[in-house]
This record gives C-alpha cells, sequence and structure tokens, in this order.
C-alpha cells in the first residue's frame, strides 16, 4: 500500500505537501476566528501599513494572519503551476518565504503590483513570465513600498493609489535585471539573493522620496508571547514534513548525510541533487532546529519569527542545512555577549533565524569562519533597516548580501591561501555528483 | 537578444573549471551559432583517477531545464571552485540537451542550447 502511494506522488511530492500546508494554514484560521473576525482582519492588513516590523499575529490575531498567510501562498502555488515550473528547491523557497512574510508584511493585494511589473518586463522582452516568476514572487518584499505611498503622497486617496500602484509595477519591472547582476556580486554565498538587490532599489527610491519630502518611518507592532499551542502545531508541522520525506525515501536516513555536505552556495537545489524526501527531511529538521533555538534563549514566537522560520523552512531546499546553519546561528548568538544586544532583541531574534542566508560562508569555508559571518551579520541587520525607513520586509537579506560582499573576498585571500601553503587544499573539491534525482529533459 | 552570447561564454568557462579540476591538460571547446540555436563542442582530457567524478555528468547536464533559475544565477557559471557541482546542475539548467561522450581518459561533450528571441 505504502508503495502504491509513493508510486501516485512521484514528482508530485513538493506540489502536494505545499498544497497541504496551504490548506493546514487555512483550516488554522477558520478554527482560531468566526468569518466575520477573519473578513475584517483581512481588510485590516489590507489597509494598514506594512513597513517593519508589522506583526500580523499583534495587529488582527492569529486567524486573520494565518488566512492571509494561506491565501498568499495560494497565489504562489497558483502562479508556479499556471507557468508549469518544476517543484524544484527554489520553488519551495520563493512558497515558503511568501507565506512566512504574510505574516508580517505581505497580502494579497500589496504583492500584485510588483507580480504585474515583472510580467510587463516579461512581455516587453518577448519571453515568458515562466522565465521571471522567482524574481517576480521573491520581489514582493518591496509590498510595503506600495501601501506606505498610498498614505505618504499628498494628494487625494484616488490619486495616491494610482501612483502607488505604478511604483509597484515600476519595481517589479526592474527587479530581474537587478537581481541578476546582484546574485554574481556576493558570489552565491547570499541565499537571499532578491532581498539584497531589493534593498539596493528601495534604498534608492527612499532617497528619490526623501528629495520629495516624503519621509517613511518604521513601524513596531511585536507580539511577544509563545503559546504552547502554536509551538505543538510547529513541531509537529516540521515533524510531519521529516516524516513524509522519511516515507518518501522508503525509510532510508543516509541520503541526508549526503545532503549535510554539501556547501550549500547557489545553484545548491536539494530536491534536484538529493531528491525530494531528502530534501524534506533536512526541512523538517531546519525547522525544529529554529523554533527549538527561539524557545531556548527564551525568544517570542511572533508573526516575524514564525515568518522566519518558515523562509529558512523553504530555504532547507536551496542551500541550508543543519551543518551549515549552525555556525552562522552560533555566530549571532555569541555576538551577543560582546555588545549591547540581548538574543530576545526582536531584530536579533529574527537576525539568528535569518542568518541561515549566509549557510554557504560556513559549509564553504568552515565553522569559524561561519560564526564571523554570524557575528557580522547581527551588527548589520541593525543599521540597514533604517536605510529605507523598513519598506524593504527582507531588510535580513540585504544584510546577508552586504556581509558576503565584504566578507568572501577576505575569506578567499587568507583561508584557501593558508590552505594552500599548509598543503591542505585538495587536488579537486569533493565532487558530489553521485546525489541527485534528477528528471530527464 | 539579451545576454544569451554572455551565457554561452560563462557554460564554456564553467565546464573548462569542472575538467580543470579533474586534471585536464588539453582542453579545446568551439561554437557554432546557427539561427535560434547554439552548439557547444567541448573536448578535455582528464585523470583516469577522477573516472568516478564522471558516472553522473549525464545525470546533471541533461536533468531539468529551468529558465527561471537560469535567469537569476547565470552569472554565477564559471564562479566557482573547480569541480563545484552545484555549477555543473546550473549548466543543465541553462541548456537544452547534452549528448556526452566517455572515454578513457578523454571526454567529448555536444551541448545545445536554444536562444532566447
Amino acid at each position: 500500500m505504502g508503495n502504491g502511494i509513493a508510486v501516485r506522488l512521484k514528482d508530485k511530492e513538493l506540489f502536494v505537501f505545499s498544497v497541504m500546508t496551504m490548506m493546514f494554514l487555512l483550516l488554522a484560521a477558520v478554527i482560531m476566528g468566526t468569518p466575520a473576525e477573519l473578513l475584517q482582519g483581512m481588510a485590516t492588513i489590507i489597509m494598514s501599513r506594512d513597513a517593519l516590523i508589522t506583526d500580523y499575529f499583534e495587529l488582527v490575531g492569529y486567524g486573520a494572519a494565518f488566512l492571509n498567510a494561506g491565501l498568499v501562498l495560494g497565489i504562489g502555488i497558483l502562479l508556479i503551476h499556471m507557468q508549469k515550473i518544476p517543484f524544484t528547491g527554489l520553488t519551495m523557497a520563493v512558497l515558503f518565504i511568501n507565506a512566512g512574510f504574510a505574516l508580517f508584511g505581505k497580502n494579497p493585494v500589496n504583492v500584485l503590483p510588483m507580480i504585474l511589473g515583472t510580467w510587463l518586463y516579461a512581455r516587453l522582452h518577448h519571453s515568458g513570465m515562466n522565465r521571471y516568476i522567482y524574481t517576480a514572487l521573491f520581489g514582493s518584499c518591496l509590498a510595503p513600498m506600495v501601501t506606505e505611498m498610498v498614505y505618504l503622497l499628498p494628494f487625494s486617496f484616488g490619486i495616491n493609489l494610482v501612483c502607488a500602484i505604478g511604483i509597484g509595477v515600476f519595481v517589479g519591472f526592474v527587479l530581474p535585471p537587478l537581481s541578476m547582476h546582484t546574485a554574481s556580486m556576493h558570489m552565491g554565498y547570499n541565499l537571499f539573493n532578491v532581498g539584497f538587490s531589493a534593498g539596493l532599489l528601495a534604498f534608492v527610491m527612499v532617497c528619490i522620496m526623501q528629495s520629495f519630502g516624503l519621509k517613511s518611518s518604521s513601524v513596531f507592532i511585536w507580539k511577544a508571547e509563545r503559546p504552547v499551542w502554536l509551538i505543538a502545531g510547529l513541531y509537529l508541522y516540521f515533524a510531519a514534513a521529516f516524516l513524509y520525506g522519511f516515507f518518501i525515501n522508503g525509510g532510508k536516513l543516509k541520503p541526508l548525510f549526503k545532503l549535510m555536505k554539501h556547501p550549500g552556495r547557489a545553484v545548491a537545489d536539494f530536491v534536484l541533487m538529493d531528491g525530494a524526501g531528502t530534501t524534506l527531511m533536512n526541512m523538517g529538521i531546519m525547522g525544529i532546529l529554529c523554533t527549538s533555538y527561539i524557545l531556548l534563549i527564551s525568544g517570542d514566537l511572533s508573526g516575524p519569527v514564525v515568518g522566519a522560520i518558515l523562509t529558512v523552512f523553504g530555504f532547507a531546499a536551496f542551500g541550508a542545512h543543519a551543518r551549515n546553519y549552525l555556525p552562522v546561528l552560533a555566530g549571532v548568538f555569541l555576538s551577543t555577549f560582546m555588545n549591547h544586544m540581548q538574543p530576545t532583541t526582536p531584530g536579533i531574534q529574527m537576525g539568528a533565524i535569518f542568518a541561515a542566508g549566509l549557510s554557504p560562508i560556513a559549509g564553504q569555508f568552515g565553522i569559524l569562519a561561519g560564526i564571523l559571518a554570524g557575528m557580522l551579520h547581527s551588527v548589520v541587520v541593525v543599521c540597514t533597516s533604517s536605510l529605507y525607513g523598513g519598506l524593504n520586509l527582507y531588510n535580513n537579506g540585504f544584510s546577508t548580501g552586504l556581509v558576503a560582499i565584504v566578507l568572501v573576498p577576505v575569506l578567499e585571500s587568507f583561508i584557501k591561501g593558508f590552505k594552500i601553503r599548509h598543503g591542505r587544499e585538495p587536488k579537486t573539491r569533493k565532487l558530489d555528483a553521485d546525489a541527485g534525482n534528477r528528471q530527464g529533459k | 537578444m539579451t545576454h544569451e552570447e554572455k551565457k554561452t561564454a560563462k557554460i564554456v568557462e564553467e565546464l573548462t573549471m569542472f575538467f580543470f579540476a579533474l586534471g585536464a591538460c588539453r582542453i579545446t571547446s568551439k561554437i557554432e551559432k546557427e539561427d535560434q540555436q547554439v552548439k557547444i563542442l567541448f573536448e578535455a582530457d582528464y585523470d583516469p583517477a577522477f573516472a568516478d567524478k564522471l558516472e553522473h555528468l549525464d545525470q546533471y547536464l541533461n536533468g531539468q531545464k529551468n529558465d527561471g533559475m537560469e535567469d537569476i544565477y547565470w552569472e554565477l557559471a564559471g564562479s566557482g571552485d573547480p569541480g563545484e557541482t552545484s555549477q555543473l546542475l546550473l549548466i543543465g539548467m541553462m541548456i537544452d540537451k547534452a549528448e556526452i561522450t566517455i572515454e578513457k581518459e578523454y571526454v567529448r561533450l555536444e551541448l545545445y542550447k536554444d536562444l532566447l528571441q
């Protein structure tokens, strides 16, 4: 019977998992709020400012926040499915980053102008939207700019709305070429590539806005709680992901250890290299790891923190695993003993989870380099948000990009030079080419 | 046409890096561009001690083409450490078909890539 189910699921494992996650979120919403409360909550989410940090758990309650996350995830799945995009590691990353950020900034309305802008870019280049769908979905991190303009511009509501949509379309239009070039700036050592390109764009746009006297300020709405039911729900969900992967893998754990040997530098698509089952097991472990860290430091399971955990859960299909993430996480934690911040400072809680974006540095250069990267990220990320008035939701992605750009050339110079001088550089890097369950063209 | 020539050059660069890591001393590449397609001929020798590294070359190069991933990450091709397999995976996403001939101490690749209009 088990084999029959596995055969029927073949090549659809991740699609099924994503749809089940969306249904799980929608079910949680229905359990936690009445229809009237959910509708009212969605209206509040859509009409309110979304700049960092706007915690939807605190703003509208758990039910409406989960409904919003389910709807945004649904839009992502629908677009991916319509464009016939295969469910690979990057697909999982883009879907779960959207679900996660729908707990603090994205909603089904404010993401649409960016998607429309990228669609126009594709049309102008006589290309299909399938080529730019990842950028379109990642690019919705500048969604707060759309809602912010509605309130900042000095015209009537209607004119403000049209201008805001126009700015959103413009952002979606320019992000594809920008994101392409930023990948080579950090050499793939920052997993949150669009976060970095969007941060650059947001900084330029905020400067333009300020030249017209329009100034956006950060927000701080944060739910400082960690309810038992949410802890149980997260652990159950991540355990289910692990067990689902374990089942797909026919009860084999060994491939998981092989996955953890990848440095994780882009393009490390674990689904293509190690298969869907192994990837899901890795995602489950990373989810449990992140949740456990927050509980150990007595942190908060607020919307942004749960969103960050869901994001890392997705990126555990595209570069992050326990072996390369733990050093950077340790770096963020250790840095709090040397500066004025606490591990429970909201920005540092998010920074610790999102430090997973720098995992490839630990994977490539070792544990000490990873710790150093984490420490740098923890201090850079608290400065970067003010650069764009909280209007780039991927503030951590911008910070990890900066850290990678500064750190990687230095590490390459010193660590590689040291290894070569001491005869530790292998003649060839181990090629993990025996991994992979790739489908033929 | 957007960046298509640069992508072709990057593919050759990545393959060159990969075979250098396998101990190649003689590497030849040739590019034939016709209408809407480019054909890359690539020949290299390799150290037989690394023969096992070629076992899954077909799996990587003839894997799923992925236009979305290609468009974000193509500039990374050729930028990694020699022999990094994730970069070979990227090449597989960028091309439409690969014909691979592996002989003792010699590899011949014919890669086909449809060009974007």
